[in-house]
Parts: C-alpha cells; structure tokens; sequence
C-alpha cells in the first residue's frame, strides 16, 4: 500500500515568526495524493493551502519555522534531504503554477530565455543552443498557444493574461513529470479563460499521467476536474472525501455553510455565509479552531481538537458531532 | 408606476487617445436604459468597458460623444461640473474595499463625509445618523471608532455600502462589490445589498463576472463585449433562451456546483480566444474572431441591437 502514494504528508506544522510572536499556521496538515490521482484543496484565503504547497517544494518563506511531521514523495521523505540532492528531485518531480502569472514571470527576460532556462536546468545532457529554442518551442505547443517564436521573443507584458497563465503551465511541465500543484491558477482571469485554462490542466494531466493538486477557493472548479477533495480551514484539513461525495453529501459545518453561500443557477435563496473570520493564529484558542463561527458549537469543541473520523467509506471529517464516543466524554 | 426615464444612456463613446492618432475605444456605442427601481446586471470579461461605463456615469470620465441622461437631466459631463443636487442621487461601491477606504481616517469620519457635505442631518444629529448606517448593514456600533485595516474585508464593504447609501441616493452602482472576497461572505454582502434596496427603493446597475450571482439578483442583464451591448434580455429569458454566441459562450463556462445547474448550460459551443485588443477593433462584428457561426456577412458589416422577442435584444444576425 506504501507504494501508492505519491505524496503524503503527515502531521505537518509549520508557524510563521513576526513581530511579536509566532503565527501558528499550520495545525498538523494530513494528506495524501496518489499516483496519477487528481486532488482538489479548498478553503478560505489565509486557511494555509499556499503556504502548505510552499512547504512541499521547500519555498517557505525566510520567517516559516518547521515545527513537526513528515513529507513524503515516493519513498523519500523531502525534508531530510540536503539542498543539493532536493532541488536535483524537485526538477525531474513536482512543479507548480503559481495564482498571479503576471508576477510568476520575470519581466524583464523575453519567454524564450525562460523556457530555455528551464529545460537547459532541468535537463541532464547538455544541449545546444538549437536544441533548446527546438525544446521551447515544443513546450510552447504543448500548452495550445500558437505562433511560438514569436512568443518566444516576447517579453510577459506583452502577453494577456490568459496567455500568461499557459506559459507558467509551459514553464512547470516543461521537465516536471510526477506533481503538478496548480495553486489558484484562474483566480487572476475571467470566466471564459478559465475555462480554458482549466481544460489545458485537466488534459495535460491525464496526458502525461501526472498527478495533480488543484488548490482554489471557489468550489465550481473542483467538481469536473478532481477524483477527490480536501477542505482546508485554518491550518488542517477537516473534511476529506471523494469529489462527487462532497458535493452531494457535505458533512463538516464549515463545508455545508460554504456549499450553502454559493448562488445557484437554478436560483433560488442563498445563505448569508459563515459569519466571522479565521481565528487569530498568533493566540488560537484551544479546540476546534472552526468554533467560534460554527453554528452547532458544544462545549468539547472549545476544549479539544477534533480528528478524523471516518463517516462513511473514504470521508473524514474532523468534527466531534460525528464522534458518538466524544458526546459521552 | 415606473419612471420610464430614470436613467438613459444614448450612443455613449468613451476614447482614450493613447497617441499617433489611435484611440483605446472603450465604450464604442453604448444604449442603456435603467428604470426606476430595477436591478441592471451588467456582464463581461475584463476589457470589455464595464468599469469604463460605470466612471463615465458617475462623472469620473466625460463621454467623447453621446448623450446620458438622469431623469431628464443631461449628465454627459465630469463630476466637477454636475450639479450637487445630482451627485447626491448616484453613488457607486467599487470592487477593492481596501483601496476605496481610507486606512487612516476613522470610519465615523468616512460615514460622516457624505452626511456633512450632502447636508443630511444637522450636527448634533450626526452621531446617531451614523449607529443608524451602521445599523443598516447590521455592523455594531463599536464599528464608529475603527479604523479599516483592523476590520475584515467582508466587513470594509459592509463600511463601503453604508457610506454609499448614507446621502440617500436613488441610484447605486455596484462595480464587483464581491469579487475580491471569499464566497462565505459574499452572501452576507449581496444580501445585505438586497434588503437596502427594498427598503431604500433603490436602483442598481450591478456590475460582475459572476453569471450565477446575477441570475440570482438581476432583473434584467446586459452582456458587454469589447464597448458595445451584445445581449440585453430580462434574467429568466436569458438564462432559459440566450441568442448571441458571446452569452452562449459566457454561459458554458460557468463552474457550477450541482447536477442540476449543469443542465441549465448551453453544450454547443466551447470557450475559445480571447478578447481582441479595443484599439484595432475587427471590422464588421466584434465577436467574429471568437465566434464558431461567423458567416460572410459578420466579416464587413456589424450587426445591430435588434429586438428579437419583446425585450429580448440580442447583436447578431442570427
């Protein structure tokens, strides 16, 4: 069964040190992507899913301090690996697309040199100049974009942001060949690109059979493009299941009152949200960490943390109204 | 009873000059009409001159050519020049709560702005003007003693609306009042939005990218592509019948979240392309480098809005 997963995290707590203190972040993150296996993370902005895939490429910022747990890919578990022997891993591994392509890209050398630095990085032969401008060019088609020399020779403020968004796809697939984390990868673009956008993803996936975390904050994204899903809120994730189980059969406060605030196109009333805001992480109350905003609240949630449990075959949830054993406590 | 004249925009042109002749046309032609106490959704992808039109209403920008008009009163001119009497009735809520608020004034002194310079209550009333704002949008009243930074962004807009209805206005544009904050709160903003309309009697010109919302909102929508109207139909004719490619293609690429809602989406036709550049505008259509139905005819004359079915206005020979 070990041999399955592609990528596990476990227990992983991560705090970011600021002025006055220390932000707990993550609250012990568990989960597991599998081989060739889809996973859709969502969750409030600020709930730690960038900062969670930061973790898994080693990106944290200089202020993330790596408390506990473990991060595993394959079998080799990342954060015992030397710098050296890691970045070598991560360029043949896991890459990711970035939300703002407009910053992902550096303004200031043409497409070209980006793509051809890259591969000529990544690549284990050395290859001639003709090889690499062959190389880009390749990788430029592969995202559906047309005309690539004379994207090429494009600085980014040249390109929409559509097209933008495709060559940051092109720059993580270009060697990449396991993970691919596409960390809000349409937020910055309209509707119609979106789609596009997110039809390219899906394709490219299952073409070269990579895996793929699909992060997000807006729930219509996940529903056709992930096998199944994570909700993440405040530093762990409290509802796991597949993806079609979510959406028919939410269980979590939280994911039921985000389901619920979602307008419909069939119409119809739409709640008011889930009133409040993430809890302070610098001085987070013991307990649930979703407690002050959940509307069936009892007094164990303010006391202790909820785990996973399993409710109905492959769906954990992480709250103790589930939790026949914890009411009687 | 309906004031059929409430507001009416005729043949608005809005050119930015960007030198050597050539010209950013963001608004290409624009004909609107809103009436009195309805909810206009306006729909587009960026680029298409949502905002454009929303500042030009407002006064920021002066239309190059083309008339609007506010209860019969032209107000084709800059803020400046426009009567204060007529500033007091139109207001908008921008998009980035923390962008349009000051983080460095208090809120009791940014409610208190439009109150003192629109004359609503005399001093001494003031404060107990400004808990009734912040009543309003079901804020405490602790809220008059903040400053915005320390507030979430939720709650900035609930700040930005109160200041936006604190002069009583009859109109209120909303330019993507949600679209920079999580969906758990943009219930919280569209239904707050919702019950000061009825309570207020106001009209809004409801800007966003979210077809779903505005299926839940508007009374009737417009679809914008690149400075010109291509559809404008009441919201059930548009979900149930839409006619222009552009909407069809809007439509299918809304993320739904149920079985259901999936059903509702037009499958003939895939998003593809982008939107052109406004500066070099393609001749004859404006969709045609984009649309899968394009014909002879769209390559060398541009269609007009036609009324296809009774308040159903769609551009496109088809």
């Amino acid at each position: 069964m070990g041999d399955n997963y592609l990528l596990k995290v476990e227990d992983l707590t991560v705090d970011y040190k600021v002025y006055g203190g220390y932000l707990k972040v993550l609250d012990g993150v568990n989960f597991y992507v599998k081989h060739n296996e889809r996973v859709g993370i969502i969750g409030e902005t600020g709930c730690g899913k960038t900062t969670t895939m930061k973790s898994i490429l080693r990106l944290q910022a200089n202020n993330a301090i790596f408390r506990k747990g473990k991060i595993t890919v394959g079998d080799q578990d990342i954060l015992k690996m030397n710098d050296k022997n890691f970045h070598a891993f991560r360029k043949k591994g896991l890459a990711m697309i970035f939300q703002e392509p407009m910053i992902a890209l550096n303004p200031v050398f043409t497409i070209g040199q980006q793509i051809e630095d890259v591969i000529y990085h990544a690549s284990d032969t050395k290859l001639s100049k003709a090889e690499l401008k062959q190389k880009a060019r390749e990788v430029i088609a592969s995202v559906s974009l047309p005309d690539a020399d004379r994207i090429l020779s494009n600085y980014p403020f040249q390109l929409s942001g559509g097209m933008r968004q495709r060559i940051c796809i092109a720059l993580a697939i270009s060697m990449a060949q396991k993970l691919l984390i596409a960390d809000e990868p349409t937020t910055a673009l309209d509707v119609t690109i979106q789609a596009q956008i997110l039809e390219l993803i899906d394709q490219i996936s299952k073409q070269k059979k990579m895996s793929l975390i699909l992060i997000t904050h807006s729930l219509g994204l996940t529903r056709n493009t992930t096998d199944r899903m994570y909700v993440m809120y405040a530093g762990s994730m409290i509802e796991s299941c597949s993806t079609k189980q979510l959406y028919e059969n939410p269980l979590h406060p939280y994911t039921i009152g985000l389901l619920k605030s979602i307008p419909r196109l069939t119409g119809g009333e739409f709640s008011n949200g889930i009133p409040g805001r993430l809890p302070d992480y610098m001085n987070p109350q013991p307990g649930c960490r979703f407690q002050n905003r959940c509307t069936k609240v009892m007094d164990i949630c303010r006391r202790q943390k909820p785990s996973e449990i399993e409710v109905e075959p492959e769906h954990y949830v992480a709250c103790f109204l589930f939790d026949q054993k914890g009411d009687k406590q | 009873m309906k004031d059929l004249d409430f507001i009416k925009i005729e043949n608005v042109k809005k050119y930015f000059p960007i030198g050597n002749d050539l010209f950013v046309k963001a608004l290409d032609g624009i004909d609107l009409e809103i009436n009195k106490g309805e909810t206009v959704g306006l729909v587009g992808e960026s680029g298409s001159g949502k905002s454009t039109l929303a500042y030009t209403l407002m006064g920021m920008y002066e239309p190059t050519d083309g008339k609007i008009s506010f209860k019969n009163e032209n107000i084709g001119l800059k803020a400046q020049k426009r009567d204060l009497s007529i500033k007091k009735e139109m207001q908008i809520v921008f998009q980035d709560p923390s962008g349009s608020l000051n983080p460095r004034r208090v809120i009791s002194n940014i409610l208190s702005r439009p109150l003192l310079l629109h004359k609503i209550v005399p001093k001494n009333e003031l404060k107990a003007k400004l808990i009734e704002l912040l009543d309003s949008v079901e804020l405490p009243q602790e809220y008059l003693y903040k400053y915005t930074p320390s507030i979430g962004g939720g709650e900035k807009q609930l700040i930005a609306i109160a200041r936006a209805i604190a002069a009583h206005p009859e109109f209120l544009i909303l330019d993507e009042p949600t679209s920079s904050l999580d969906v758990s709160v943009q219930g919280k903003i569209i239904n707050t939005l919702m019950k000061l309309k009825k309570e207020l009697n106001l009209t809004y010109l409801f800007i966003t990218h979210d077809m779903s919302l505005m299926r839940n909102v508007a009374d009737r929508i417009a679809i914008m592509y690149l400075g010109k109207i291509m559809e404008l139909a009441t919201t059930r004719e548009f979900f149930e019948n839409p006619l222009h490619p552009y909407t069809k293609m809007l439509l299918s690429s809304i993320p739904v979240v149920s079985a259901e809602e999936e059903k509702l989406l037009p499958k003939e036709i895939k998003s593809s392309g982008e939107i052109p550049s406004p500066v070099n505008l393609p001749e004859g259509c404006r969709f045609i480098t984009r649309c899968p139905y394009a014909k002879e005819i769209c390559e060398t004359k541009e269609p007009e809005l036609t009324e296809r079915e009774p308040g159903h206005w769609s551009r496109c020979y088809y």
